[in-house]
């Protein structure tokens, strides 16, 4: 019980870190001190350091840190929510699909799987973002096609074990469509494995865009993004160590919040299933 | 010679890594050298940037050459005699160089280097600097005898031209005048780029495409104990940025000192007996198309030019260099402190753009080099006409092609390029990157007016030296006014040597001279030669 109890105020935690960085995000304009993509400070090749009235500093072309780092949320954000959803509905489909009908097209759905799976992610993820232009739509495409191999594979064991319940072989005699048994009878009951995987691949996203922007594969200057900061202040490490120190503290936070979020989500929902 | 990447201040290009790499060894007794990109040449005939330059001057001869104060000097000439009309010019040749296959050097290889040059099927950009050679037209694909250049004898070359040609003697200084043996260019062909064989004070001894350049000693090399070195390496996909994590960890010998690293090093004391610094004559712009919307009206063209802050650019290369007024870079005959420029004014700039046509701005794209500084540059660019609403994308290529594609005609509209002058005469500036005639070559914003064209071709046979230069003044006034360039500033060099490092000197008008250089811990030719003796 006493695990238990810690696992859920877990999730409580990631919970109010996300709404946190929700928050933040959605008020960016109003928090930041000044504009993102402007030079604001008499800084130029000679960071200032973090002081009044710039709370982070500034960078080599006189921008503050604070606000770029704020603006920069919103697009880790977007990213994270946008191409998790995107893997969650490719990956879904191929798994509930593959569980589901079984035979020939499980082979040829899990074979592909595999296929995807043998790349290494970060490496496929730079050889397509390299055929795209650079900008959000193929960000979240590419996290999205490297990233669905792991739902498809997880919902299919699930749908494996759930196609043999009595449950469905009730509908099924029903006369019920294959869409109608999935959309009404198989996909609410893997609805929580749907949301703790969510959760999970929401951090992994958010790491792969700040690979992937660190690489200058990201959304294109100057809007701001915390991988793409990383990379532009990695010249100035000597100078000016705070560059590169707080949009990589923002990764780890968000990286933080999304799998504690997960972790208490899969300890929660776990339980309740077993107690059902 | 040559593009220079935008913004960097390497006159040097950067260095190399020892190919052993760990610690305990000690270096190896080669001048250790790094860059981004490879070499893209070492056929004298073709190499027309810097770094090409750099080691084909290692590689092979002129008749003439430069001395460490960009006087005119003797090289394969011992002397030579001009005509009273200045028109045929006669020079005799040592009698000690040979090439590094074991053939004296002749008369002839000088008249065949240059006569490949202007051969059309070897596409040389330096073919527009000899045609005032007498039978230079005649040239065709298949053979190429230049009448004006006789060979009474195989150690006298005679250049017969047109007409009064003031800067004959600066020309034949280029690599592109180099002595090229006739029979290794027969065995190699195109090849002969990858396998070059000179008279210079090294030689090539390996070249890893896209990994590392060799060159050597050449034990026959017609100065006594020179090259002092017993070789220079180079290592290719080093950024400036890795170069000087390396240079600060002693596997490097020479390297640009990245803007990041610039404020720390220039206070340090153990630095300063290691940095060199020259004033090159060097311009950075960003070039505009004139031939592509919205930039063939000139109303834009001068907005942009008041809308970016040069002040800026300069800051974010911690001030090396001066701001861009004009064209010609201080310290070149002819330059003019006075013309007006276009100082920073955004309010001008969006006056200008609304009068084109263009109150609400447009999108452009800005081509660059893909290099941390260039990039940067590009940014600050990106701010500044962001405050005029043009919308400008920046697109990051590498330098090679990005050097082809500024060349394309319709292609670029916007790009950030440097020039260094050849020698110092502004037309080496005004005429090769601004008369209508070198579109497609170097002439990449594609500008064209018929009265700069007039201007240009009149100062040419201008004999007169204070009438060609009004004749050049008159024509940067125009073509500032006309503004097919965003005139940002004037750079200066900078390099840091390791401390084994002796005798390193920068150059003000080629790249760096390494014949002379030599290290502190490996033997030079001189101490070989006594240790021979005892």
């Amino acid at each position: 019980m006493k695990g238990q109890g810690s696992q859920r105020a877990l999730a409580w935690l990631g919970g109010a870190m996300i709404l946190t960085l929700i928050a933040v995000a959605l008020a960016a304009p109003w928090l930041s001190p000044f504009d993102p993509l402007r030079a604001v400070a008499d800084s130029f090749g000679d960071p200032f350091a973090p002081g009044k009235p710039y709370w982070l500093g500034t960078d080599e072309l006189g921008r503050d840190l604070l606000s770029r780092l704020l603006y920069g949320a919103r697009i880790s954000l977007l990213v994270a929510v946008v191409a998790t959803s995107l893997t969650l509905v490719i990956g879904v489909t191929v798994g509930v699909c593959a569980g589901y009908f079984g035979g020939w097209i499980d082979t040829l759905l899990m074979r592909m799987t595999d296929v995807v799976l043998s790349f290494p992610a970060l490496l496929l993820a730079i050889a397509l973002a390299a055929l795209f232009q650079p900008g959000l739509t193929s960000i979240f495409v590419v996290i999205a096609v490297v990233s669905w191999t792991g739902v498809a594979r997880t919902l299919r064991s699930e749908v494996l074990s759930l196609r043999q319940r009595d449950f469905v072989a009730a509908a099924h005699a029903l006369g019920a469509t294959p869409l109608r048994l999935i959309v009404r009878h198989l996909l609410p009951n893997v609805l929580p494995t749907i949301l703790v995987m969510g959760a999970l691949s929401t951090s992994n996203t958010v790491l792969l865009d700040a690979g992937l922007s660190y690489l200058g594969l990201g959304v294109p200057v100057p809007t701001p993004s915390w991988g793409r900061m990383i990379s532009d202040s990695q010249t100035y490490y000597r100078l000016a160590p705070w560059l590169m120190v707080f949009p990589g503290l923002a990764i780890v936070y968000a990286v933080v919040a999304f799998n504690f979020f997960g972790y208490g989500l899969l300890a929660v929902l776990g339980t309740r299933e077993r107690r059902t | 010679m040559s593009w220079r990447g935008a913004a960097l201040v390497l006159s040097l290009c950067t260095g190399c890594a020892s190919s052993s790499g760990t610690g305990t060894e000690s270096p190896p007794p080669y001048l250790r050298l790094a860059d981004q990109d490879d070499v893209p040449t070492l056929d004298p005939a073709r190499g027309y940037d810097t770094a090409s330059w750099h080691f084909e001057e290692m590689l092979f001869n002129t008749l003439v050459d430069y001395d460490d104060d960009s006087n005119i000097v003797p090289q394969l000439a011992t002397d030579w005699e001009v005509s009273p009309d200045h028109r045929t010019y006669t020079f005799h040749l040592r009698h000690d160089v040979q090439f590094t296959n074991g053939r004296p050097l002749v008369a002839a290889d000088v008249r065949y280097g240059i006569g490949r040059v202007l051969n059309p099927h070897t596409r040389s950009q330096g073919a527009e600097f000899f045609r005032g050679i007498i039978g230079a037209d005649a040239c065709d694909a298949t053979r190429c005898d230049v009448s004006g250049i006789e060979t009474p004898d195989p150690y006298t070359v005679r250049f017969v031209l047109h007409d009064f040609d003031p800067l004959f003697l600066h020309k034949l200084t280029m690599p592109f005048a180099a002595a090229v043996p006739a029979e290794e260019v027969a065995r190699w062909g195109e090849d002969f780029a990858r396998h070059p064989v000179g008279s210079g004070p090294f030689m090539l001894q390996e070249w890893v495409t896209g990994q590392r350049l060799l060159v050597v000693r050449n034990p026959h090399y017609f100065e006594p104990n020179v090259p002092r070195l017993a070789g220079v390496l180079r290592l290719v996909g080093v950024n400036d940025e890795l170069a000087w994590l390396k240079y600060d960890s002693d596997q490097l010998d020479v390297a640009n000192i990245p803007p990041a690293e610039f404020p720390r090093v220039i206070h340090e004391p153990r630095y300063q007996p290691l940095l060199h610094h020259v004033t090159t004559m060097r311009t950075q712009y960003v070039g505009m198309n004139c031939r592509m919307l919205p930039f063939t009206d000139r109303r834009v063209r001068q907005g942009l030019n008041y809308a970016v802050n040069k002040r800026k650019l300069l800051r974010l290369v911690n001030d090396r260099g001066v701001i861009a007024k004009g064209i010609l870079p201080p310290n070149m005959p002819g330059y003019n402190a006075d013309v007006p420029g276009y100082p920073y004014d955004p309010t001008r700039a969006r006056q200008l753009l609304a009068q084109a046509g263009y109150p609400h701005g447009f999108a452009t794209t800005l081509w660059v080099r893909a290099d941390e500084t260039t990039l940067r540059l590009a940014e600050s660019v990106q701010q500044d006409l962001a405050d005029v609403n043009v919308a400008m994308q920046i697109k990051a290529i590498a330098w090679g092609p990005f050097l082809e594609a500024v060349r394309a005609p319709d292609l670029v509209p916007l790009f950030l390029l440097g020039w260094e002058a050849d020698f110092p005469d502004p037309s080496n500036f005004l005429e090769v990157l601004l008369h209508s005639k070198n579109i497609g070559t170097n002439n990449n914003a594609n500008y064209s007016n018929p009265q700069v064209d007039a201007l240009l071709d009149a100062a040419a046979y201008t004999v007169d030296p204070a009438a060609r230069i009004a004749l050049l003044q008159k024509v940067e006034l125009l073509a500032i006014d006309d503004a097919p360039w965003i005139f940002l500033y004037h750079p200066a060099t900078y390099d840091i040597v390791s401390p084994r490092v002796r005798d390193f000197r920068l150059h003000p008008l080629r790249p760096a001279r390494l014949t002379r250089v030599w290290l502190a811990d490996a033997p030079t030719p001189a101490e070989n030669a006594r240790g021979e003796q005892r």
